[in-house]
């Protein structure tokens, strides 16, 4: 132990004059000033919809249903009175669509629907049909339904839901904390590790009764401590202590399965800059989960085994609690076995391959 | 005592040898150089000896005891290792680095402070490592390499030359294997010497010896030839002799140095290859 803390004194002080430590903490207050006071809790963009309604019926029936004035003077919806309106406002707001209503002679509807030239098909038809929907109940083959029924109709998105009510800079949390603290533990190990052996003084080490164990030990520690500290910094400003203990063990866990893995690439490689390939390839793989957390649709059951989706997934159910506290702990004892195996084989290759250099 | 037996050493672990059938043994007190020029094995045998690399083939025993696996921390902590390079920790001062040093040790250690004066950085102690030059960096890896063994009654203003410190290390006993390609350090300070080239030790013995068995005595004469200053150097034996003394009398001698021949032209001869 006496050993250990005196290498982790030696680290801790290297790191400090490396300036490794200060920047990851600096970078740290740099993003959550970010996040607290420049990206938006709310990013959504009011769309714009000119509407042409020739038959007045869609303008009726938003004005009779709407709960409430606010609701009627609904922002981003300009009621128009000709085609021409509609297309100039649209070339005016690139985010702007347009819909023309028109009575046939026969007493039918026709209803267009304009979009920019880069709106997806997928959407066109989704709004297609919920246009024809819509005037199936306005005006149905069987006459009209009582006025009941159109009170009672609520149209929501089916894209809405909880999620979106959550801040936008919470909902980033996750990802930078997976990203700037849990993901660290890898990079920071093969450069930590690359440094002493490019330096070699890990060769004055080997010839000292300090064994690679510790070696690798202390450098665990450093790289934990300055996980804390920068978690830490991030997340008590953006969600004080709610659910501290539990992120934080979610952290701590992926620091040390991102320093295990550093370790064999350090002992694999003896520059940091041989195994940037690597880091680089292993950041990515262990980012694709991110892509499931702000897109639910894109949940693969491979996905799963990507450790950090634990991580990510169980950070988001600390954070947004919706009776999914079993994900925390599911998650938590995933990492904590995949921990077990990688600190533990680290440290078995590390110690083989560093035995090859004299 | 250090001991090696037939030690063989492959990187790629196949018949490509970097040491190959390696023995040689060091008395207890013994100054004993290892020389060759880069890459003749040097650095490998050394790494086998100090734990470095897995004794893959062959015998190393310390004082009658055989190695066995990888050293144990008691070994460690009984030797000490000074490299070539200058391996400390740049962000730390000479201090700091002896310092965090010394507690990895077990059991009393020199005082650092004390160390840095002996090899003559007790000024710049308290500077960056990264500041110091090259040769000061290896004299803080040299005191390194002591800071487990604490030197007794030296005078640390009095020492300040490395080779007064082995010198002083071996007279209280310390056994010490350097490995150099600086034939004149070697010759200096050791007690025998060994060569090696191509993993393979050619020859083991005293710089003297080696220099009586395989060298000749010489004279260099400077002479005036035309207003011109030449040189001429000839052997102190047999037809040598006769040459030199017809030279002397037909020329305007200004200077002569009689010479033992380096050990680097020994190794030369016996190597058939230089030292760089």
């Amino acid at each position: 132990m006496k050993r250990i803390g005196n290498l982790f004194k030696k680290d801790i002080i290297l790191g400090i004059k490396d300036v490794f430590i200060l920047l990851e903490l600096g970078f740290a207050v740099f993003i959550v000033l970010l996040l607290l006071f420049v990206i938006p809790e709310n990013i959504e963009k009011d769309k714009t919809a000119y509407i042409y309604d020739a038959t007045t019926l869609v303008k009726n029936f938003v004005h009779s249903t709407a709960e409430s004035a606010e609701a009627q003077s609904r922002k981003g919806s300009y009621y128009v009175d000709s085609r021409e309106e509609v297309i100039k406002g649209m070339e005016e707001d690139e985010l702007a669509v347009g819909l023309i209503i028109t009575e046939k002679k026969n007493g039918t509807y026709r209803v267009e629907f304009l979009t920019q030239p880069y709106t997806k098909n997928s959407i066109v038809q989704d709004v297609e049909v919920e246009m024809e929907d819509l005037m199936s109940i306005l005006k149905p083959q069987g006459g009209i339904y009582p006025p009941d029924v159109y009170k009672s109709v609520k149209v929501n998105s089916l894209q809405q839901g909880l999620r979106d009510e959550l801040p936008f800079n919470l909902r980033l949390l996750p990802t930078i904390l997976m990203y700037m603290v849990g993901i660290l533990g890898l990079f920071a190990m093969v450069s930590l590790i690359g440094q002493e052996r490019s330096d070699a003084t890990i060769r004055a080490l080997r010839v000292s009764p300090a064994s690679m164990w510790e070696f690798l030990i202390s450098k665990h520690l450093l790289l934990l401590a300055t996980g804390f500290a920068t978690f830490s910094i991030l997340y008590l400003p953006m969600m004080g202590f709610g659910g501290y203990p539990e992120a934080l063990l979610l952290i701590i866990l992926t620091i040390l399965m991102g320093s295990s893995i550093g370790a064999i690439l350090g002992g694999l490689f003896d520059n940091p800059i041989g195994a940037i390939l690597w880091v680089l390839l292993l950041m990515i793989v262990l980012s694709l989960p991110a892509i499931s957390l702000f897109s639910p649709s894109f949940s693969p059951q491979w996905l799963k085994l990507i450790p950090s989706y634990h991580t990510l997934f169980g950070l988001d159910a600390v954070m947004f609690p919706d009776n999914n506290r079993h994900i925390i702990w599911q998650g938590v004892s995933i990492l904590a076995v995949i921990d077990v195996v990688l600190f533990a084989l680290s440290g078995l290759i590390f110690n083989k391959l560093i035995r090859k250099e004299a | 005592m250090i001991e090696v037996k037939n030690i063989y050493h492959s990187y790629k672990k196949n018949d490509e040898y970097a040491v190959n059938d390696v023995s040689f043994t060091i008395e207890k007190g013994e100054i004993f150089g290892f020389l060759g020029p880069s890459g003749a094995g040097k650095t490998t045998t050394q790494g086998v000896l100090v734990g470095l690399l897995d004794l893959q083939q062959g015998d190393v025993s310390i004082d009658g005891k055989p190695r066995e696996g990888r050293p144990d921390k008691a070994f460690f902590n009984r030797i000490g290792v000074g490299f070539e390079i200058p391996n400390v920790y740049k962000k730390l001062t000479g201090l700091d680095n002896l310092k965090f040093h010394a507690k990895l040790y077990n059991g009393a250690t020199e005082d650092a402070m004390k160390v840095l004066e002996m090899v003559g950085l007790g000024e710049e102690a308290k500077k960056k490592a990264g500041d110091y030059s090259k040769g000061m960096m290896q004299r803080l890896g040299f005191a390194r390499s002591m800071i487990n063994k604490p030197t007794m009654g030296m005078d640390p203003n009095a020492a300040n030359s490395i080779k007064n410190i082995i010198r002083k290390k071996q007279a209280e006993g310390t056994t010490i294997f350097l490995t150099t390609h600086n034939m004149f350090v070697a010759d200096e300070l050791c007690d025998r010497v060994a060569f090696i080239v191509d993993g393979k030790i050619v020859t083991v013995d005293t710089p003297k010896n080696l220099k009586l068995k395989y060298g000749q005595a010489q004279v260099t004469v400077e002479y005036t030839d035309s207003g011109e200053l030449k040189s001429e150097t000839f052997g102190m034996t047999g037809k040598d002799k006769e040459l030199l003394l017809k030279f002397l009398a037909d020329h305007d001698i200004k200077t002569m140095h009689s010479g033992e021949p380096t050990l680097e032209e020994i190794f030369i001869k016996l190597t058939g290859r230089g030292l760089e």
